[in-house]
Order: C-alpha cells, then sequence, then structure tokens
C-alpha cells in the first residue's frame, strides 16, 4: 500500500513538469555547489571556506522548505479532495514525501553523472598531454586523482535528504489542518 | 421496517461572518432511510450545503447527533471520518474535482491505492466503474482533455467505484449545460436503481427534482418539507 502510493507520488511528480524541471534543476546546481564546498572543507589545501560551506546548507534548507511549501500551497484542493475519498494524513504525507524525495533522487543522479563525466573527460585529456610528453607521469597522477572524493558526495546527499524531511516536518502541520470541506469551497 | 441510513437529531450550525452570527442549520430533524434518491433543495444560502457537509462528516454540526449507517459521526476524530468516507461514501463535486496530473483511469483507481486491494483488482474495477458511466473510452484522457460531462462521469465513476453505501452530490449539474446535465442524473439515478446506493444531491434547480423518489425544502437553515 505505501510502496503503490510512494509509486503514485513519483508519477505525480514527473507530469507536474515545470515544477519537477524546475527544482531538480536548481537541486543539482545546489547539490554541485554544496559538494564542492564539502570537498573544499574535508580535502582542501587552505582554509576551508566554512561561510560558503553554511550558506549552501542553509540555501538547501530554504529550497527544501520553498518546495515543500509549493507542492502543499498550491494542490490544496487536490489534497482536500484526496482527503473527501478516503485519504488518512499519513497516506497524503506518503504522496508528498515521495515526490519530494524523487527530485532529490534525480538531481543526485545527475550531479553523480556530471561529476563522472568531468572526471573521465580531465582523465582522457590529461592522458593524451602524458603521451604526447606534455606533462610529467607525475602531474598525470596528481591531475587524474578524481577530482571529488566520495565523502563529500554523500554528505551532500544527507544534507539534502535530512532537509527534505525537515521541509515535510515542518509543513506537515498544513496537510493536518487542511480539511476536506476544502475541496467543496476552493473553486467556488 | 426500512433500513435508516442517515439519522440527524437537533442539528445545529452556526457560523460568524464579519462579527454576525448566521444560523446555517437550526434543529434539523431528518431520517434517510437506504436505498432512497433524495433532492435537497432550497434557495441559495439555505444551508442546504451545510446540510450536506454535516451528513457526509465534511464539517461537524455545532450541536446535535449525526448518525451514518450505523456510525455516530457528529463527534468523529479525522481519522476516524476518513475511513468512513473510505469504506461508505462516494462524492461528486459541481467543480468535479478531478486530479489533473492523473488520467481518468488514475482518478478514478486513486480511491484505492492505500487500500488493501491489489494493483490488478484496482484497475479491474475502476475499468467496470468506468464501464458502468459509460466514460471507459476516455480512459487514458486527462480532465483536461474532457467535457463538463465526461468530467462529471468520471467523478461519478470515482465515487462508485469502492461500492459506497452512500453517494454526496453537491450541484452536480451545475457546471453542465442542459443535455449533459440530463445524462449525469440520468446516470445517477440508473445507478441508484441498479445499485441500490443511497443518493443524496444538493441543487437549486427545480428540473432535477423529477429525478428523486425524495424532496426535502430547505429555507434560512431550516427544513420546510421533507
Amino acid at each position: 500500500m505505501g510502496l503503490r502510493l510512494w509509486s503514485k507520488s513519483i508519477k505525480l511528480a514527473m507530469r507536474s513538469r515545470r515544477r519537477f524541471i524546475a527544482f531538480t534543476l536548481m537541486y543539482t546546481v545546489l547539490m554541485g555547489w554544496m559538494t564542492w564546498n564539502f570537498q573544499d572543507f574535508l580535502y582542501g589545501d587552505g582554509d576551508p571556506d566554512v561561510l560558503l560551506l553554511i550558506v549552501s546548507i542553509v540555501s538547501t534548507l530554504i529550497l527544501s522548505i520553498l518546495y515543500a511549501w509549493i507542492v502543499i500551497n498550491y494542490r490544496k484542493n487536490e489534497i482536500a479532495t484526496l482527503k473527501c475519498i478516503g485519504y488518512k494524513n499519513s497516506n497524503i504525507r506518503t504522496i508528498i514525501i515521495g515526490e519530494l524525495t524523487w527530485v532529490t533522487f534525480i538531481a543526485f543522479m545527475i550531479m553523480a553523472e556530471t561529476l563522472i563525466h568531468i572526471t573521465a573527460g580531465a582523465t582522457y585529456f590529461y592522458q593524451q598531454q602524458s603521451l604526447a610528453g606534455n606533462i610529467s607521469a607525475a602531474t598525470y597522477l596528481e591531475k587524474t586523482t578524481p577530482i571529488l572524493n566520495i565523502w563529500p558526495v554523500l554528505a551532500t546527499l544527507a544534507m539534502f535528504l535530512v532537509s527534505q524531511i525537515l521541509g515535510i516536518v515542518i509543513m506537515y502541520s498544513k496537510i493536518l489542518k487542511l480539511r476536506p470541506i476544502v475541496a467543496l469551497r476552493v473553486l467556488k | 421496517m426500512p433500513e435508516v441510513m442517515i439519522k440527524l437529531e437537533n442539528v445545529q450550525k452556526e457560523f460568524r461572518l464579519r462579527g454576525n452570527i448566521i444560523r446555517a442549520l437550526v434543529d434539523i430533524n431528518l431520517k434517510i432511510n437506504a436505498g432512497e434518491f433524495v433532492v435537497l433543495m432550497g434557495p441559495t444560502g439555505c444551508g442546504k450545503t451545510t446540510l450536506l457537509n454535516v451528513m457526509s462528516g465534511l464539517d461537524l454540526p455545532d450541536d446535535g447527533t449525526v448518525i451514518l449507517d450505523g456510525d455516530r459521526i457528529d463527534r468523529a476524530s479525522e481519522e476516524r471520518l476518513s475511513d468512513i468516507r473510505r469504506r461508505k461514501i462516494g462524492f461528486v463535486f459541481q467543480d468535479f474535482n478531478l486530479v489533473e496530473n492523473l488520467t481518468a483511469l488514475e482518478n478514478v483507481e486513486a480511491v484505492l491505492w492505500p487500500g488493501p486491494l491489489r494493483t490488478k483488482e484496482i484497475n479491474n474495477r475502476a475499468m467496470s466503474a468506468l464501464a458502468k458511466v459509460d466514460a471507459h473510452e476516455r480512459m487514458n484522457n486527462h480532465p483536461k482533455e474532457l467535457s463538463g460531462g465526461e468530467k462529471q462521469r468520471v467523478a461519478i465513476a470515482r465515487a462508485i467505484i469502492h461500492k459506497p453505501r452512500i453517494i454526496f452530490a453537491d450541484e452536480p449539474t451545475g457546471n453542465l449545460h442542459h443535455a449533459a446535465a440530463t445524462q449525469v442524473m440520468e446516470l445517477l439515478k440508473s445507478l441508484n436503481k441498479e445499485m441500490g446506493t443511497t443518493t443524496i444531491i444538493v441543487t437549486h434547480d427545480k428540473n432535477l427534482v423529477k429525478y428523486g423518489t425524495r424532496l426535502v425544502e430547505m429555507e434560512h437553515g431550516r427544513i420546510i418539507k421533507s
């Protein structure tokens, strides 16, 4: 039952195309930026820029709350109608969480895919340079060390998931307060 | 003795509007038997939609008792009301209230998604409900691709998929032209006969009275004829 609602929420997320594309792109960019900041914080040479990391975390939190707010606020009538036909608050919550985590997952996949391609491209470039004798073997090895380590990537994913949960927790009171009678009122 | 589907005793409901108290329902006493097709009529603002909301558990009365198919719902929790709505009630709205991002078939299926039935069974039931209202040919269309009459037929299929004991319809023909309105009313009437589902329709259209087995008239929050 929960899995079915989860899969339907993915369908609903994909079909609200503009919102889906806009937030997936914003999440992707923000994830890339946050990963970079984590990388700098954990493995950077000089002093890590903590402020940038904090700004990226706060931005993620704000964006997650905004997304949850948009999903709930712009679909009041739909949520109220679902309540009229017997959906419980927990069912609605499953649908909303499913939608938000799906966007996070897709954005993460795009970001990971992009990083893999950048790394592969850089490796190829420096390999060619090394074969042509333009750079030394030591430089080649240094340059082709993965651009990003795995931990900053995982830390970013964890941070995004936590902020999604926070967004839902904050917005859940809106779902609880929304009475099914709204389904009759909104359009009149 | 006929089975009582809905029983209201001394039901009161007030609203506050800009400092004024509006008595939407005043001492309502009403019994509706199983299988009846009730047309609830009255002028705008007489309290008929409020009465429908109270009878269906969408709104709670300030005072009085509401019993729906043996369940007292006037003080029930939202979780309990959700459960009752899922098992016993079907709704048909004036504005259809279909989910725009779902197809006609999915809109009908959506009622059963949170339940224990297998997906295939849900799909079969939804197709059968759509066939019953003659909307099966449009099952893969989204609401925006349907006419008003088609949307309302899909909404009716959604209201009957879980075989409810009672259907509440709030101005079901309010947004339809005459031909589509007639079709929708004929459909509700035939479903009432065929399935024995108690049907309660709120309307201000006197032309719909002929479809009912019983007329309940309201004025100023009171029942003046039942």
